[in-house]
């Protein structure tokens, strides 16, 4: 069989694939939203949302033939140099060249320059497609997450960059083919050098989201390497903290098992943290509060309000599925639902503080930026914090249900994301203004409610082995 | 010596994951102070069984009782009588050894620090290592470490050797035998090393397909199943042997080496006697014992 269909192959063999094609599919409605605009009769003049599907899909490009590059035998494959490369450019031909056809239905059009129009936003996409492939080949984490993405969408929303690119595709087609395809062509070659079997081979892929024992002892030692003899020193300070704490209590008693699993949940945490993932976090959150504070007329902050609480979803909440500990399932209960009020308290003050934070921005910031009604910032509204009340237990139920199961904790952040973003560009009324505030409390006592059920159902009725992996 | 109390109380407990059925209306009695060999081939249910002992699983169909409470229902109390070692050793691998022990060691007012001390000294166990980076047989040590490490009334050990070396699974048995010694703990292993685990059971489970085909003190499985070398003093041995219920028989013209069930010696004495034969008659081992009973349940 020919190497590269053996690549290609992957493409529906790979269980995990189904799983980014559900998230390119559901981002293809950002290229498809021309042609909807245009059946119901509203004007448009912004074609450029497929780039970004171009972007994740050359970012799936890159995770796949990075999967095949992990493996042992990957430096032995014949055309290991060449076969990545053509399978991402064979890819991404394919996807660019259809969401290209995106200008088809641009209005203004005249008939000599339509295939030329189509290509030029092919190529375009490719350009951003090949990006995409080389954040993740070249493991550019902070430039596929962090930075440049997130640059060009602000970019695009406040300063209507967009507009002026697409407008080169349109008018400028020949120039735009000839310079995309000198960036393709370098793209290329970067792709084709023979460093990347050798920095791949016998690498993690999909670190996060793989929970088997052997890869977080992998990931462990790694961790291990970066252990300063600070760290260790804290870590050690730590551990005899909570120890003293437990020590406190009678044996078998509920405190010493609540301090033992505030240990579980928060040391593992503690053991294993580096300095660069503290730095990405206070990063990330500045960034959401600056950004989403500028999108949205006050509706895009608010959605600070459901980060947090997702924020959990990343725990380990049901204790002590390792070893067996003197608790019984009526104790585990009891602990279980003592740290989900803890861990609410926290993330409740983290959210207060994101709030405070954002409305003194809110004062600082008011009439930055050229354009005032764009760039006027908006602080988080707090009589929206029932909102972070409510969404909690929802998420709080997900960790507990699918403990190890980090693609369904995905697709729940996915969802909920997309489900507020719906909710906000839908309803004009608040939750509180629609329903009362006795709705509101209604609906938190039903979450909370919902929660113990679930926290009982689990603690009593299932295998708790079966939360082993 | 055994007291007549059950500690472990299996009625009828029947479980199924989706299309196999783990365990299939098991009835059993663990007796205080017994010393139980569990056996039987991978994915015969053993590690369903111990798990249903402390709670861990929940029966589809009747009860398992431990310590006289249902084993779903089992408190702190009743837990913290109980040290398990389970096959996969897998522990909290962020500690280092020492913190996980001194961390484990805080739930239990019983926790020995002289054993503790001594049994990181034989193993060798650096304290100070991560448990993240120990070999898997080092991790299966730390493992058995805390499961004695309280003195527990009853020891579940599942498929404890399978990762230690040879020298680490002597020491291991040299402990065993140090920890059966208290008459009134209850200890039952699972392994599939049955060399070493018949130097220390006196009872034996053996299971196929989820169900217990024997469940018999070993002393009286070792009754039951004899070895039998039968050697021609003159001429061939018949065709046919003249003996009943022969099992996996090995024979030339002069000589068959031969296992026999519920056999009566005075009986086979006779019978060589008359064939003109010298006969030899020994014990078999546990591994042997196992074979025979597993094969012929294969076979029915």
């Amino acid at each position: 069989m020919d190497i590269l269909i053996a690549n290609l192959k992957h493409l529906y063999q790979r269980r995990g694939a189904w799983f980014a094609y559900l998230c390119i599919l559901c981002m293809a409605l950002l290229a498809l939203l021309p042609f909807w605009l245009t059946k119901i009769g509203l004007k448009h003049d912004r074609y450029l949302g497929f780039l970004l599907v171009s972007f994740w899909a050359g970012v799936f490009s890159g995770v796949m033939q990075r999967d095949v590059l992990v493996k042992p035998f990957s430096f032995c494959l014949p055309g290991h140099r060449r076969i990545p490369k053509l399978f991402i450019f064979c890819v991404g031909g394919v996807i660019n060249l259809i969401l290209g056809c995106v200008f088809l239905y641009h209005n203004e059009l005249g008939s000599p320059y339509v295939l030329m129009t189509v290509l030029a936003g092919g190529f375009v996409g490719m350009v951003l497609y090949c990006y995409g492939a080389c954040c993740t080949l070249f493991e550019l984490w902070m430039l596929l997450g962090g930075i440049l993405p997130w640059l060009a969408l602000s970019a695009f929303i406040l300063f209507k960059w967009d507009k002026a690119l697409q407008n080169t595709i349109l008018f400028w087609p020949v120039p735009t083919i000839f310079v995309s395809f000198l960036i393709c062509f370098w793209f290329w070659k970067l792709f084709g050098r023979d460093t990347l079997a050798r920095r791949h081979c016998g690498k993690l892929v999909f670190d996060g989201l793989n929970t088997s024992l052997k890869t977080r002892k992998y990931l462990q030692i790694q961790s291990d390497r970066n252990l300063t003899v600070a760290k260790i020193n804290f870590f050690d300070r730590l551990h005899e903290f909570f120890i003293h704490r437990m020590n406190r209590y009678e044996f078998l008693s509920k405190g010493r098992c609540v301090w033992g699993n505030l240990y579980m949940v928060f040391g593992k945490g503690f053991a294993t943290w580096q300095i660069k993932h503290v730095l990405a976090s206070c990063a990330l959150i500045s960034f959401l509060v600056l950004y989403f504070g500028f999108v949205g007329n006050g509706d895009g902050i608010n959605l600070l309000f459901v980060i947090p609480a997702l924020g959990v979803l990343s725990l380990d909440l049901l204790p002590y599925q390792n070893v067996l500990f003197p608790l019984g399932r009526n104790e585990k209960y009891f602990i279980t639902f003592v740290l989900a009020v803890i861990i609410t308290f926290l993330a409740g003050v983290l959210t207060l503080a994101l709030t405070g934070i954002s409305n003194l921005l809110e004062i600082l910031l008011s009439e930055f930026g050229p354009d005032a009604d764009l760039l006027s910032y908006h602080g988080m509204d707090i009589g929206l914090f029932y909102i972070f009340l409510l969404v909690m237990p929802i998420a709080l139920s997900c960790a507990i249900v699918f403990p190890r199961n980090m693609i369904v904790k995905i697709i729940f952040v996915i969802v909920f994301m997309q489900g507020w973003m719906i909710y906000t560009g839908i309803c004009k009324q608040s939750l509180m203004e629609m329903i009362g505030p006795n709705g509101v409390l209604g609906l938190l006592a039903l979450c909370w409610i919902g929660f113990l059920i679930v926290l009982r159902y689990v603690c009593m009725k299932w295998s708790l082995v079966g939360h082993l992996p | 010596m055994i007291n007549q109390d059950p500690i472990v109380q299996m009625r009828n407990v029947s479980k199924r994951f989706g299309k196999i059925q783990a365990l299939d209306k098991i009835n059993l009695d663990i007796k205080r102070g017994q010393i139980i060999g569990l056996l039987g081939a991978n994915g015969a249910g053993k590690s369903t069984l111990l798990r249903h002992i402390i709670g861990l699983y929940l029966t589809d169909h009747g009860q398992c009782i431990t310590f006289g409470t249902d084993a779903v229902k089992l408190s702190s109390k009743e837990l913290g009588r109980i040290g398990y070692v389970h096959q996969e050793g897998e522990l909290l691998e962020w500690l280092t050894v020492q913190q996980l022990i001194c961390y484990v060691s805080a739930y239990y007012k019983t926790w020995n620090h002289e054993i503790e001390e001594k049994y990181i000294k034989d193993f060798d166990i650096s304290i100070k290592d991560r448990v993240a980076s120990l070999s898997p047989g080092q991790r299966q040590e730390v493992a058995i470490l805390l499961a004695i490490g309280f003195e527990p009334e009853l020891l579940i050990l599942d498929e404890p050797a399978s990762a230690l070396d040879p020298v680490a699974r002597s020491q291991f048995l040299d402990l065993l035998l140090q920890i059966i010694q208290d008459e009134d703990r209850t200890v039952i292993i699972s392994s599939h090393i049955l060399s070493d685990v018949e130097k220390v059971i006196d009872h034996t489970l053996i299971m196929h397909r989820g169900q217990i085909l024997r469940d018999n003190s070993f002393d009286s499985l070792r009754e039951e199943f004899l070895k039998v070398t039968l050697t021609s003093l003159k001429g061939s041995l018949p065709a046919e042997l003249p003996f009943e219920y022969i099992i996996d028989c090995k024979r030339n013209d002069s000589r068959a080496i031969f296992s026999v069930q519920n056999p009566s010696q005075q009986e086979l004495e006779t019978k060589a006697y008359d064939l003109n034969c010298e006969i030899e008659i020994g014990t078999l081992s546990l591994e042997e014992i196992y074979k025979i009973v597993v094969s012929r349940e294969t076979r029915a």
